[in-house]
Formats: structure tokens, C-alpha cells, sequence
């Protein structure tokens, strides 16, 4: 008897019953529900700025916040897609067009603040750096759980699932630290919000492989 | 890790076997691929013989795959096993209804890839880490003639690099960082099991290129 006959005998002999993934959209629908609670528990901890509904009333800020939901949503259904063997990899392209409407959105506030105050719009913020720490905060748990549902990719797609995945929690958390976070011009959300977003995905990307290497494919017993 | 129990073949007349596996019947008509979603679904339902004729039948089509990507021999084996280790890692992955050799290819594909990608940092890195090895070669000696030692450790290096894949990776655990069976699982993808051959045989391999390069110096005459 060969090695390879003898594991696939001890393979077999421990193949306990296992539970079948779920559908990207249900799984998506899922993950949603727990960063929406993780977010919600977020904003009451720190308090919705005041006339933050009436900014919501500037479409270029409405477009940017939906925008940024709507990045984070389709990036996730993208990572539940991606990562399953079999499936398209095309699927990891779904957020661009939702991405560049946020980034859309942004150019126009951009506009609108240079209209409205000149020069002073480009002025540097340093205090909304903190924007940055916010969003890299509340995007590490939501990030991690996603990983720990689509930890299997480790041996598909490591890298474009660990940057979609940083993609969709940054994007969501971007929205909810817009919700807290006030006075900042476009340019600095610009510069702090889609810089964190781009930051950790690349990061993500770059260490992905490890990170998932680190997680394990499956549950070792 | 789980008491691995060995497999018993059940007999064929005692046991409903997966539609696939039983005498001429309509069954037979299925392409490959509908044949082995059917056993993994059952599979995944814990039919244990669905899964092994599944595996079983899963063999060669993989054999095939990993000897085009690693050619043929020993690393092409391991590549088949560590395939067949990933696929019951994440046999849940596969979805009812959708067709199974795109699945089964993705997993292939990515291993061969990786185990390629893999053994080209490895074996940079072995060359830049030769002198760990060297330490290594250097124990037991003694303080002899430091030449000869220096000569030893490019031997050994050079009869490691070598190895397959799985079989440095275990010598690199067990022998070299001397970490116990539970802890290199732990920190390779290759169960206890696996490892336990792979350092076997690279042990043996080992003996066998060492001992004729030995004979080799006092013979020259043989080279």
C-alpha cells in the first residue's frame, strides 16, 4: 500500500459530517447584520455628531456616505464569492463602480469646499488623523471575523480575499466614523478616510498570505 | 489531533454503497465530475465509503495535474497528497449543484502553484541560510580536520536541498529546529501522520546520498 493510499484511508476514516457554506448572499446578508451591530455599538459609544443628518441633505455627502456603504456591502459579497473554489475571480472587480461613485462623491464635496472657502479647502486637518485611527480601529474586528468566515481561502485566493475584506470593513467603518467625526472638509476625508481604506487593503494584500497562513484553512483537530 | 482510526472496506454486499460504485446500473452514465459531486455530497453528509471511493477515484485525475505543474517524482506525490489534505480541510466549500471539477481544479491549481512558489523561497533561502546547516553538520564531529567539516556541511546542505518539498519541511521541524511532532503540525500543513513519513523518508534518502558520496571520496576512481 502506497502513502498516498494509506492517507486517503485515514482521510476517509475521519470524515466526520460537515456543514456546507451558505450562499455568498446569505453569507453576505450575515456579515452585514453583525458589522451594522458593531457599527451601531460604535456610534453609541461615541454619539452621531450633531447636524450630521442635515449635512446628509448635501448630495455630494449623501453620495459619498451611500457610496461608502455600498462599496463595503459589494466588496463583501465579492470576498463570499472569491473565495469559494470554483468561482469566478471576476467577482472581485464588483466594488469599483460603487468605489469610484464614493470617490466621486468626494471629488465633488472637493468642488463644492473650493467654491465655497478657495485655497482654505485644501487646508491640512492634523486633528482628523484621528479619522484614520477610527477607521482602522473598527475595521480590525470586522476584518478579522471576515476572515475567520472565509479562512478556506487560504488555500484559493489569500491575497484578493484579504484586500477585498479590509476593502468592505474599512468602507463601512469609513461611513460610521463619517457619522461621529465633524468639521472636516472634503479634502481630509479624501486624504484620512479613503488613505485608511487604501492603507489597510494594501496591507492586506501584502500580508494576506500570512494572515491566512497564520488562521489555517480549517480547523486543525 | 483525532484518534485516526484505519479505514475498513465494507464488503459489497453488506453495505448500500454510493450509486456510482454499484454494478452496471444508469448510474454509470454520469460524467466524472457528476459522479464526484455525488460522493461529496454525500461525503459531506459523513458517508465515509462515498468519501473514500471518492478520494480514490479522485487520485489519478489528480496525479495528473500535479505532474504537469512539478513533473514527475516525488515532489508531484506530495503535491497529490497535500491536494487530497486540503481537499478534506475544505470539503464543506463544495456547493450543491454546481459543477464539481471546477472546484476540484481551483484547489489543485492553487496547491501546485503554491508548493512551486514555495519551493523556490525555500531553496533561496537555504542557500542563504547555509550556515545553520553547517552547525548542524558540525555536531557530533568532534574538533576534526575543519575542512573536511566544511566539506560535510556543503554535502549535507547540498543532499537536503535536494529533498522534496514535504521532506525538507519535516527535516527542517523535526531535525533541524528539533520541535516535537504536535508542534511542527501544528506549524506546517502536514499532519502528524504525514510527517512522520516525509522525515522517514527523507532520513532515508539522506543515509543513501551521504553514504555514496562517502564512497565516492574514498574511491575516487568510481566517479
Amino acid at each position: 500500500m502506497t502513502d498516498t493510499d494509506l492517507l486517503i484511508d485515514q482521510l476517509a476514516a475521519r470524515a466526520a459530517p460537515v456543514k456546507r457554506l451558505s450562499s455568498p448572499l446569505r453569507r453576505t446578508a450575515l456579515w452585514l447584520l453583525l458589522a451594522t451591530i458593531i457599527i451601531a455599538l460604535v456610534v453609541a459609544a461615541f454619539g452621531a455628531r450633531p447636524g450630521w443628518l442635515q449635512d446628509m441633505r448635501v448630495a455630494s455627502t449623501a453620495i459619498e456616505w451611500f457610496a461608502s456603504i455600498l462599496t463595503g456591502a459589494l466588496a463583501a459579497y465579492a470576498v463570499f464569492q472569491i473565495s469559494v473554489p470554483g468561482r469566478s475571480p471576476s467577482w472581485a472587480w464588483l466594488p469599483l463602480p460603487a468605489a469610484l461613485l464614493w470617490l466621486g462623491g468626494i471629488g465633488l464635496g472637493c468642488m463644492a469646499d473650493v467654491a465655497r472657502m478657495g485655497s482654505d479647502a485644501f487646508a491640512l486637518e492634523t486633528g482628523s488623523a484621528e479619522c484614520a485611527w477610527a477607521i482602522t480601529m473598527t475595521s480590525l474586528p470586522l476584518g478579522l471575523v471576515m476572515l475567520l468566515m472565509v479562512r478556506h481561502a487560504g488555500v484559493v485566493r489569500p491575497a484578493p480575499t484579504a484586500v477585498l475584506a479590509a476593502l468592505s470593513a474599512a468602507a463601512l467603518s469609513a461611513a460610521a466614523v463619517s457619522i461621529i467625526h465633524a468639521g472636516e472638509n472634503a479634502f481630509m476625508v479624501l486624504l484620512w478616510h479613503v488613505g485608511a481604506v487604501v492603507v489597510l487593503s494594501t496591507l492586506s494584500g501584502l500580508f494576506g498570505r500570512h494572515l491566512f497562513a497564520w488562521i489555517g484553512y480549517a480547523q486543525r483537530n | 489531533m483525532g484518534t485516526i482510526l484505519p479505514f475498513v472496506k465494507a464488503a459489497a454486499t453488506d453495505i448500500d454503497l454510493p450509486d456510482g460504485c454499484r454494478a452496471p446500473a444508469p448510474e454509470d452514465e454520469l460524467s466524472d465530475g457528476e459522479r464526484w459531486a455525488q460522493w461529496m455530497l454525500q461525503a459531506q453528509d459523513g458517508d465515509r465509503v462515498a468519501y473514500h471511493a471518492l478520494l480514490k477515484a479522485l487520485t489519478p485525475y489528480l496525479r495528473a495535474i500535479t505532474r504537469r505543474y512539478l513533473g514527475r517524482g516525488e515532489d508531484a506525490e506530495d503535491a497529490l497528497q497535500e491536494i487530497l489534505m486540503v481537499i478534506h480541510g475544505i470539503r464543506h466549500t463544495y456547493e450543491r449543484g454546481r459543477p464539481f471539477k471546477p472546484w476540484l481544479n481551483t484547489i489543485a491549481s492553487r496547491r501546485c502553484i503554491d508548493l512551486l512558489r514555495r519551493r523556490a523561497h525555500r531553496l533561496q533561502h537555504e542557500m542563504a541560510a547555509g550556515e545553520d546547516i553547517e552547525d548542524v553538520a558540525h555536531a557530533g564531529h568532534g574538533p576534526e580536520d575543519a575542512l573536511s567539516r566544511e566539506h560535510d556541511a556543503g554535502t549535507l546542505q547540498h543532499a537536503v536541498a535536494g529533498l522534496p518539498e514535504r521532506q525538507r519541511e519535516a527535516i527542517r521541524l523535526l531535525k533541524l529546529n528539533e520541535l516535537s511532532l504536535n508542534e511542527a503540525a501544528a506549524q506546517s500543513d502536514q499532519s502528524i501522520g504525514s510527517l512522520k513519513v516525509a522525515c522517514h523518508r527523507a532520513m532515508k534518502s539522506l543515509q543513501h546520498s551521504l553514504a555514496r558520496h562517502a564512497r565516492a571520496r574514498k574511491d575516487p576512481s568510481h566517479d
